[in-house]
């Protein structure tokens, strides 16, 4: 047991994000921590407990005024279920990128295997520092589920028994237990795929692999709920009460601790008992299916390339030996790194395809393209509030798309352990933090500026509106870039075990996305706020928009030129 | 070509790493640098390359203060460091490149001298896979190359054999000793005895951050004389 607790201690020091040692970025990351709990964790949570209570509400009035409904025991708990449905899902989604990292890419792995322990201890401890590394967000998202279904479910509901003790010990239990089978479920597909393809032995296949799929499930269900009917919030309690949503029909048998613990929470003990076996039985079979499967896998895993022809051919170095200037064979470097790494290449690079196809399965497969319409046509005709809009917009989504990216707040950290590179190379830290700077703002920008001309060009909006939003967003994009940077010299997570664990683990991208919410929220709201009085006109305001995103681009290159070098320098190795 | 000049680091302002540590290598000087683990000897390698700075004292390298004027120093060094692992997805010939380029090394000169290297490490067939399919050994190779591409004035290598097969380690003293012929100098930290008897035209012995030796091993033996280099090396850092 000793051994197992060791090891779940080893396995999770490799997985949780790095702590700050010195106190000024002690100080730093505590106020952004309180920053990111109150703008960012406390409004998501408020978000789920409130949803969670309107649901329960509704359904609890539905029942109280229509007698059929007033018959299902345990419809009351339906809201709860959707949304510990969606908890679930998103684990299951994102799980798999963690097993994989976990189970199969950590370098504790070199250490762990030539010890004699058994697979079972090894995956158990994996399992448990993976579920560890996974509650926190899903624990707060629970609970604040079910706060949101007890108050609106209460002790004395007009229908059902209401809460009694058997809930509250659901309660306990779910919260510390809920990510269990869907984890579960990653951790046995991983290990089968890995046991049986020889098209996985490849590190960098099975990375790219992974990300891969995790994008095709994320479509897939994006799709699939388009084509199941949009929400219509008239009869969704409705619809949800008797089961219309076949997707969480679906759900209910793949994760079936969900009704389970929901028929727990509304006071039945043997679905708490049930949920419990289901779970131990998912844990049970993760470890048999290690036993069997996991150290043949694990052994045979080889790095991204093999191994080094040594009777390649000679090279032509007349082709490959080429002159460049110092900033831009290090800015090609970065590129080259980026793109060859298989994390780096999905998270920094391949999300900035993504997201278009998620807002366009969003906004034209919706349906609801009459707001849309009617917003593009006031543009068009050059209504006040629209135009101002529409120039928030692309302000915002440039900051928060580049801050998504993390390719800037991530800089200074991909360089782990060979960061002292930096310092001992004849180039100055500047032309390097430019170089690194660059990158964001080609790969970034680019994106951005195609989005926008295209978009624009598509709902015939003005040259000249086009040409600011151009220019906006490339600002947006140059300020939100050199804060990023700045951010990560302060205190960078050098030591990481695989290059995801070095963008997943850095708290650096959440403080860079926080200020920069922050900061754009004060600036958008203030002017919209400006236009709203009709203190100024719209093109006047546009120009002040255009100002401060300059004048926010010179005050971050300043402080990464001033501070951030500095920051560089003085980071102890 | 290097001076070090009461040289004091130290780490979160409590362990000591160096304290008021003085030495120098002059032109076509071989010098090797030996010390029990945790002795400070990497610590001086990174204070010369530039990778951290001293608490006190000054240090230069090729004439420059390697504080007041970094790029010029650094440009100077060739820097070997006990990591070879750098970079790992870009190809061989590319990182080569990018030190070419950092370094401002011409094309023509560039070519001559990538080929020369690998081929005398034989390592012109791997130049063209990324060094994340590299051994260790080979890596390290390839860092010699990158460090030796610009041909400094000052080599500084930590722990350069480690992963060496016998051929490259010969090889790579073979270099050394050629460079210091050419006037110009090499220090390199060591935990192999014999390689600094060897090949070094003195040694300086380090322990605790404290210089205990620093003087040709012919010097050192006459003054204990019927003991061997590590019976001396023992005794100075108090292991008998």
């Amino acid at each position: 047991m000793n051994v197992f607790l060791q090891l779940i201690k080893i396995t999770t020091s490799s997985v949780e994000p790095a702590t700050d040692e010195k106190k000024r970025s002690k100080a730093f990351g505590t106020v952004m921590g309180i920053l990111i709990v109150l703008l960012l964790f406390i409004p998501i949570c408020a978000f789920t407990a409130f949803m969670v209570y309107a649901l329960t509400n509704g359904i609890v009035t539905l029942q109280t005024t229509n007698e059929v409904y007033a018959q299902s025991k345990t419809a009351v708990t339906a809201g709860l279920s959707m949304l510990l449905h969606i908890v679930a899902l998103f684990s299951f989604i994102f799980g798999f990128n963690v097993i994989m990292s976990v189970f199969y890419f950590s370098s504790d792995l070199e250490y762990l295997l030539p010890l004699p322990i058994s697979p079972m201890k090894i995956v158990g401890a994996k399992l448990a520092a993976t579920m560890l590394s996974e509650n926190v967000m899903e624990c707060m998202l629970v609970i604040s589920a079910l706060i949101g279904f007890m108050v609106g479910y209460g002790f004395n509901p007009p229908v059902g028994d209401g809460l009694n003790i058997v809930s509250f010990l659901a309660m306990i239990i779910g919260v510390a237990t809920f990510p269990i089978l869907p984890i579960c479920y990653c951790a046995i597909i991983c290990m089968i795929v890995m046991s049986v393809s020889r098209v996985f032995k490849n590190k960098d296949r099975v990375s790219k692999a992974t990300q891969l799929s995790t994008v095709l499930i994320l479509l897939a269900l994006v799709i699939f709920m388009q084509m199941t009917g949009g929400f219509n919030p008239d009869t969704f309690v409705e619809n949800l009460i008797n089961g219309n949503f076949t997707i969480f029909g679906v759900f209910d048998k793949i994760f079936c601790t969900v009704p389970l613990l929901s028929s727990a929470l509304a006071g039945h003990i043997l679905s708490l008992l049930l949920y419990m076996v289901v779970n131990a039985a998912a844990v049970g079979l993760v470890l048999l299916y290690a036993y069997k499967l996991y150290f043949n896998a694990v052994v045979s895993l080889n790095n991204g390339q093999g191994k080094a022809k040594a009777d390649g051919k000679a090279l032509d170095l007349d082709k490959k030996v080429k002159q460049s200037s110092p900033t831009l064979t290090y800015l090609k470097k970065e590129f080259k790194i980026l793109f060859r790494t298989p994390a780096y290449l999905m998270n920094c690079l391949g999300i900035n395809l993504i997201w278009p196809i998620f807002i366009y399965l969003f906004i034209v497969m919706q349906k609801q393209n009459a707001m849309l319409s009617g917003f593009i046509d006031k543009v068009r005709n050059g209504d006040d509030a629209s135009v101002m809009h529409l120039t928030v917009i692309v302000f915002a989504i440039s900051v928060i798309l580049t801050s998504l990216n993390c390719i800037a707040s991530s800089a200074i950290t991909r360089e782990g352990k060979h960061f002292d590179v930096m310092r001992y190379l004849p180039i100055g830290m500047m032309t390097q933090i430019n170089a690194k700077a660059l990158v964001s703002i080609i790969i970034s920008g680019v994106g951005l500026i195609v989005y926008i001309i295209t978009a624009f060009a598509i709902f015939d909006v003005s040259v000249y509106l086009t040409t600011y939003s151009v220019l906006l967003s490339i600002l947006a994009v140059v300020f939100t870039t050199y804060l990023g940077i700045y951010i990560d010299t302060i205190n960078p997570k050098l030591v990481w075990e695989d290059e995801l664990n070095a963008l997943r683990g850095n708290y650096h991208v959440f403080y860079n996305m926080g200020l920069e919410l922050i900061i754009t929220g004060a600036v958008c709201g203030g002017l919209e706020y400006l236009r709203y009085l009709n203190f100024l006109p719209v093109a006047l305001l546009q120009s002040v928009l255009l100002l401060i995103a300059g004048m926010l681009c010179f005050r971050f290159y300043v402080l990464c030129k001033k501070k951030g070098t500095k920051n560089l320098l003085n980071i102890e190795l | 070509m290097i001076e070090f000049k009461a040289v004091s680091k130290t780490y979160n302002g409590t362990v000591k790493a160096l304290d008021n540590l003085n030495f120098s290598v002059g032109e076509g000087e071989l010098v090797g640098f030996i010390g029990p683990n945790g002795s400070g000897k990497t610590t001086t390698i990174k204070l010369l390359s530039g990778v951290i700075v001293p608490d006190k004292g000054t240090i230069t390298v090729n004439g420059f203060d390697v504080r007041k004027q970094p790029l010029k120093a650094k440009s100077s060094i060739g820097y070997i460091p006990d990591n070879p692992d750098i970079f790992l997805r870009l190809k061989g010939i590319e990182f080569l490149n990018f030190i070419g380029d950092v370094y401002k090394v011409p094309v023509d000169e560039r070519k001559k001298r990538i080929d020369e290297l690998a081929e005398r490490f034989e390592l012109t067939q791997a130049l063209d896979s990324q060094t994340l399919s590299y051994s260790h050994g080979m890596r390290q190779k390839l860092m010699v190359i990158s460090a030796l591409l610009h041909k400094p004035k000052v080599w500084i290598l930590d722990e350069p054999m480690t992963g060496l097969d016998p051929k490259s380690a010969f090889e790579l003293k073979q270099m050394m000793r050629e460079h210091t012929q050419q006037g110009n100098s090499v220090f390199f930290s060591t935990h192999v005895l014999e390689v600094a008897e060897k090949l070094c035209d003195k040694v300086i012995i380090i322990k605790k951050g404290h210089k205990l030796y620093d003087g040709t091993l012919a010097d050192l033996e006459k003054k204990n004389k019927d003991k061997n280099l590590e019976d001396i090396f023992l005794e100075l850092t108090g292991k008998h």
